[in-house]
């Protein structure tokens, strides 16, 4: 075969500019020109609203708006924005496939899997038999490795698992043998075991079918498992591109150098036996809990387990990291331990205080998404100020120094405090709130997913936040997290749970010495990204990992 | 599973479309109108004049003494019409005011309770949306006899289910926001949770309700009074104004033609701005 | 199972608007006094009257009485016309379901193109145009529109009958009254649903694999928008029984919407109770019978209650 044919670009995209038309235009995406040479595994990374979605579904026409368009795409050999509709539609049938994020979705929930598979087959057999169709129909299921097709092919989408719809999808896809693939998102709404499939899965068809890859990700670890190029966009800009090993060993662009730095760190080797000996913050015994869907549900026993005997303790100073899949009951756990939610049975106590003039600790909670936590109509000031007059702070003037020295403790400046919640950046609004829960001088925090709404960036500074509190005040803090990179940075104690079960409560020291459970072994095996971080680092290093973040 | 919420840009306030500007305006005048007219020195709607029955108006062979004509018994058709937009509009306000607060108080008690509270109150939501309204006043003037407190009770009622069900929605929907659970942890008491802050954030959501419920209210009305079910006279509405003109339609078409097209306008208007105010509310 | 389910709660449903029915007949007095004119009637016919409805007893027994007279098709003397109350109901009963059905089929036949036009359009000059319409019918009493077409067409251009029953030419203005007042309504609801459809992803799926767009509006866009639009059309065509109240009092229609209002205006109960309940089980039996519908267009539903 000719050498020069793979060198060849599938798609190429030069000086992209899209705006959202109107009187006053919005650039969306601005200037963005990159190729992908066939064969290729081409990794276009960025935050959401970054311009990454805009840019490859304008790759297809697919735009759900009418845009102001600028530059030129050329993929398999067609100028994509001059062909017309009947041309349109037959490059979009044979020339590229395209793979959603939410592949339930992405299929019609009224019609049959079968179904929507043999009207894209009649579209390459318009003259084909039913039974023939159905044929193939087959194959393709066979093809993605999808269990017993023939049944598939009558049942609806909801009837599947995400992973299966996927599949399905990408069978869809793949139908047209197109030249170019273009993956948007591909895992992001399946669960963390699955997604590793599916991944191997375009991998699969990629070698089979000599298909050049597009994928779309936030998902730092899978471009680097993965990618042969990567394209880090930011702002509707392309900061950064290069080969795979280029981008990640030696980024260029600011941005790109902290968003890697930030994925990347180093196991911790602390000292955590001291904070064990301290007196109980927080303890669960034997607490079990399920929810059911129904009152009939509950009569058969049919529910949703989010703890069983569970067990665990977060001793005072101490923070412990509690972590786990969605779904495994941890979001419950912290509703459990403010009082939001009663336990079936089993016993959560708040220890007393250290001083013994109180009978009980005082528990604040920090919210997954800092900016729903504020009332949106109130200025952030005037939301600190009613806390405390809530809780009996007659004296305007004692409120006023109060908050001011929260404020800076958490290192914000005064500004904030005129603000409406709409105009803080979102490491500003979690800083905020934070600092309200700091008000009532609680001598524990339970933060639930505090960093899943920031910036990569502002996540840094967030859990410099805590630990400088942790320090300064003592107080102990218990934080939820899907997140392994939290639980290296900061956490002394690990608590993993799935199902509602505690499998492993360890120090923090001790997480990656091998012994641990399969499934926290296979949690931390499936953090993509350790085994490009592996080769990279000396592997003779013990314990040393680096872990996937995600943006 | 990490969703990142972007900075949203600062909407501008978009601009008001002509139809919503003539709107405010028509409002404005028909409010003005029946403010100020019946401060005028020597008016009467109720001056028989036997002399002047059923002048046409003006441009129709009238004059301008009365320029939108008289009636079979001499009424000055103008100020007539002043009286009774006074009654419509008056009532339409006064039932809508009425059925969002018992609504939004039902709903929210609903949303707050839950369990089976909650489902009796679902319950009669649903049924009260399944039975045509008209149909329910109807057989209550019947079984109760007709008099104007049982129907602004009636009026009043209009609606409710709407504001409850909506009211419900949003507070259960808040209740799973994360500032309503931030202050429970807080310690804020309910009431306060609700009253300064649950209720100003679904306000809106709620002001654009009454915009669609307040032209329906005013439908009803015109519709019971036009079948001699709803205000009696002496009091004249618009609707029993449109129901004695109905048998002058040969003779004297203005009669019901005036309060026709005044009803009309006024529902239209107020439905123009319903539509404004949904899509500024829907797009913040 | 859902059969069962949602009989049962329709059984309910009735039960409880025959109770309300008879609460509220109870509250408003003695229901033989307001049935029947006491100055006309002798003590000894009312007693037997009493008798013979019921209305002896306590009121356990004469709620229980009313039930099973109910259950019967029993509901007493209409004092208008002196005939069985049920009779008189159901003999006006053809004229309503010839009035609703003709603009159920208007509102259907306009409502549907038009909204999926205005949707196709979104945002442009037709949809614009469309929804200005859609306002102005919405805003548009039936009355009003329906003297206006009796002003123009009877009264100035004389080609339709103003009033009277029987022939098209009779059929022709309350049906346009009802059916284009609705259609309106009809229209925004069609629209936002196809609206709503055209936005779902497995539309731009269907998209990306290139079918063709008459295939994706006809295969996916049409299927998903139909599940709100048949649980709002019920809702519509009972609107159409409350506006016939008003339509057919504007046109002389001799349908049960005339009957409601002239006998709330004589205060007959016997009739009135009839009514209520007819259109409550009319209702009722639309609703389930579109609840099972849905379930079957539906499969996320159907499947739901499956197990």
């Amino acid at each position: 075969m000719n050498p020069d044919r793979f060198a060849e670009p599938v798609c190429r995209v030069e000086n992209l500019g899209i705006a959202l038309g109107g009187d006053h235009p919005i650039p969306l995406v601005e200037d963005v020109s990159f190729e992908i040479t066939r064969g290729g595994y081409f990794a276009l990374v960025g935050e959401s609203g970054s311009g990454k979605s805009i840019t490859c579904h304008s790759m297809m026409r697919l735009l759900p708006f009418k845009p102001e368009f600028r530059g030129r795409i050329v993929i398999d050999g067609q100028d994509v924005w001059s062909l017309t509709a009947r041309q349109l539609m037959q490059f979009r049938r044979k020339s590229v496939g395209m793979v959603f994020q939410d592949p339930l979705a992405a299929l019609n929930p009224v019609r049959t899997i079968g179904s929507q598979l043999l009207e894209t087959l009649r579209l390459y057999y318009p003259s084909a038999r039913h039974d023939e169709l159905r044929t193939r129909a087959i194959e393709a299921l066979k093809g993605v490795h999808i269990p017993m097709p023939e049944q598939r092919l009558e049942i609806y989408p909801h009837q599947l698992s995400g992973g299966l719809n996927q599949r399905v999808m990408i069978a869809l896809a793949m139908l047209g043998e197109p030249a170019l693939l273009i993956a948007d998102e591909p895992t992001t709404a399946l669960d963390m075991s699955v997604q590793a499939e599916v991944l191997d899965l375009i991998d699969e068809m990629r070698r089979q079918n000599n298909l050049t890859v597009l994928l779309v990700t936030h998902d730092l670890g899978i471009v680097r498992d993965r990618a042969t190029h990567i394209a880090v966009m930011h702002k509707g800009r392309l900061v950064e591109q290069g080969s795979t090993a280029a981008v990640v060993g030696a980024p260029k662009a600011d941005y790109s150098r902290e968003l890697f730095a930030a994925a990347n760190v180093e196991w911790p080797a602390r000292e955590t036996s001291a904070l064990r000996q301290k007196p109980f913050a927080l303890s669960f015994e034997n607490v079990n809990k399920t929810f059911y869907a129904s009152s009939r549900d509950r009569k058969a026993d049919i529910g949703v387990p989010a703890a069983k005997a569970m067990s665990f303790a977060v001793h005072q100073g101490e923070i412990v990291a509690l972590v786990g899949e969605s779904g495994s009951g941890k979001t419950t756990a912290a509703k459990m331990a403010m009082g939001l939610v009663t336990p079936d049975s089993g016993t959560i106590k708040l220890h007393a205080s250290a001083g013994g003039e109180k009978s009980k600790l005082n528990v604040q909670m920090v919210f997954q998404h800092p900016r729903d936590s504020l009332d949106p109509l109130m200025k952030v000031g005037d939301q600190l100020h009613e806390v405390l007059k809530v809780h009996g702070w007659r004296d305007a003037e004692a409120r006023r120094s109060h908050i001011a020295q929260i404020i800076q403790d958490v290192g914000l400046g005064a500004h904030v405090l005129e603000r409406r919640p709409t105009f803080l950046s979102g490491g500003e609004a979690q800083r905020v709130v934070i600092a309200r829960a700091l008000l009532l001088k609680p001598d524990m925090l339970i933060a639930d997913e505090p960093l899943s709404a920031v910036d990569v960036r502002i996540q840094k500074h967030i859990l410099d936040c805590f630990q400088r509190l942790r320090e300064r005040l003592g107080i102990a803090i218990l934080l939820i997290t899907h997140d392994l990179r939290v639980v290296f940075e900061i956490a002394d104690q690990v608590v993993v749970l799935r199902h509602g079960e505690v499998i492993e409560d360890v120090p923090v020291s001790l997480f990656t010495d091998g012994k641990r459970h399969e499934y926290t072994q296979m949690l931390i095996d499936a953090m993509p990204g350790k085994a490009a971080s592996e080769q990279a680092h000396d592997p003779g290093h013990e314990g040393a990992v680096a872990t996937g973040g995600r943006i | 599973m990490s969703a990142i919420v972007s900075e949203k840009p600062a909407r501008r306030f978009p601009g008001m479309p002509i139809a919503a500007q003539i709107s405010i305006l028509w409002l404005a005048l028909c409010l003005s109108l029946v403010i100020v007219v019946p401060f005028l020195p020597g008016v009467s709607n109720t001056q028989v004049n036997l002399l002047a029955r059923l002048k046409p108006p003006v441009g129709f062979g009238g004059t301008w003494a009365h320029f939108l004509g008289t009636d079979d018994l001499g009424r000055d058709i103008f100020l007539r019409l002043v009286s009774s937009l006074r009654t419509s509009l008056a009532l339409a306000l006064g039932a809508t005011i009425i059925s969002a607060i018992i609504g939004t108080t039902i709903g929210i008690l609903a949303a707050h309770f839950r369990g089976w509270v909650d489902q009796l109150i679902v319950a009669a939501v649903d049924t009260q949306a399944s039975v045509p309204f008209i149909i329910v006043s109807l057989t209550l003037t019947a079984f109760f006899g007709n008099n104007i407190f049982l129907f602004i009770f009636i009026l009043g009622l209009f609606g409710w289910e709407r504001f409850a069900r909506l009211s419900r929605a949003m507070t259960l929907a808040s209740r799973g926001r994360g500032y309503v659970l931030a202050m429970t942890t807080l310690g804020f008491p309910w009431s306060r949770i609700y009253l300064r802050h649950v209720l100003p954030n679904i306000a809106s959501t709620l002001l654009v309700t009454a915009t669609i419920n307040f032209p329906e209210v005013i439908l009803l009305e015109t519709s019971l009074s036009f079948l001699g079910l709803g205000i009696q006279p002496p009091m004249s509405s618009l609707g029993n104004m449109l129901g004695f003109g109905r048998s002058y339609l040969l003779t004297g078409w203005w009669i019901a033609v005036v309060p026709g097209v005044t009803i009309f306008l006024c529902t239209l208007a107020v439905s123009i701005l319903g539509d404004w105010a949904r899509n500024v509310v829907g797009k913040a | 199972m859902l059969l069962i389910s949602r009989l049962l709660r329709a059984v309910v449903s009735l039960w409880v608007i025959v109770t309300l029915v008879f609460v509220a007949l109870r509250a408003t007095g003695d229901p033989i006094l307001a049935i029947f004119n006491p100055d006309d009637t002798t003590q000894a016919a009312l007693d037997a009257y009493r008798e013979q409805w019921g209305y002896t007893g306590t009121i356990l027994q004469q709620y229980l009485t009313y039930v099973s007279n109910v259950f019967h098709g029993t509901f007493g003397i209409s004092n208008m016309s002196n005939r069985d109350a049920l009779e008189v109901v159901l003999e006006r009963l053809p004229a309503t379901l010839q009035l609703v059905g003709c603009s159920a089929l208007v509102m259907i036949l306009v409502g549907l193109p038009v909204g999926a036009f205005a949707a196709l359009d979104n945002g442009g000059r037709l949809d614009r145009t469309i929804m200005s319409l859609s306002t102005v019918g919405f805003a548009l009493p039936n009355f009003v529109l329906g003297l206006a077409l009796i002003l123009l067409l009877s009264v100035n251009l004389r080609i339709l009958p103003s009033n009277g029953y029987g022939s098209i030419q009779n059929l022709i203005m309350p049906v346009l009254t009802i059916g284009l007042a609705k259609a309106a309504i009809f229209t925004r609801f069609v629209r936002s649903a196809v609206l709503d459809a055209l936005r779902l992803t497995c539309v731009t799926s269907a998209r990306a694999r290139g079918l063709s767009e008459f295939r994706i509006f006809t295969h996916h866009v049409i299927p998903n928008a139909l599940l709100p639009l048949v649980t709002i059309t019920p809702l519509l065509v009972g609107s159409m029984i409350a506006a016939g109240s008003v339509v057919e009092s504007v046109f002389g229609w001799p349908g049960v919407g005339r009957l409601i209002v002239d006998s709330v205006a004589q205060r007959d109960l016997a009739v009135l109770q009839v009514i209520i309940m007819m259109v409550a089980f009319l209702m009722i039996a639309t609703n389930l019978i579109v609840d099972l519908a849905y379930a079957k267009l539906d499969p996320r539903t159907a499947l739901a209650h499956s197990h």
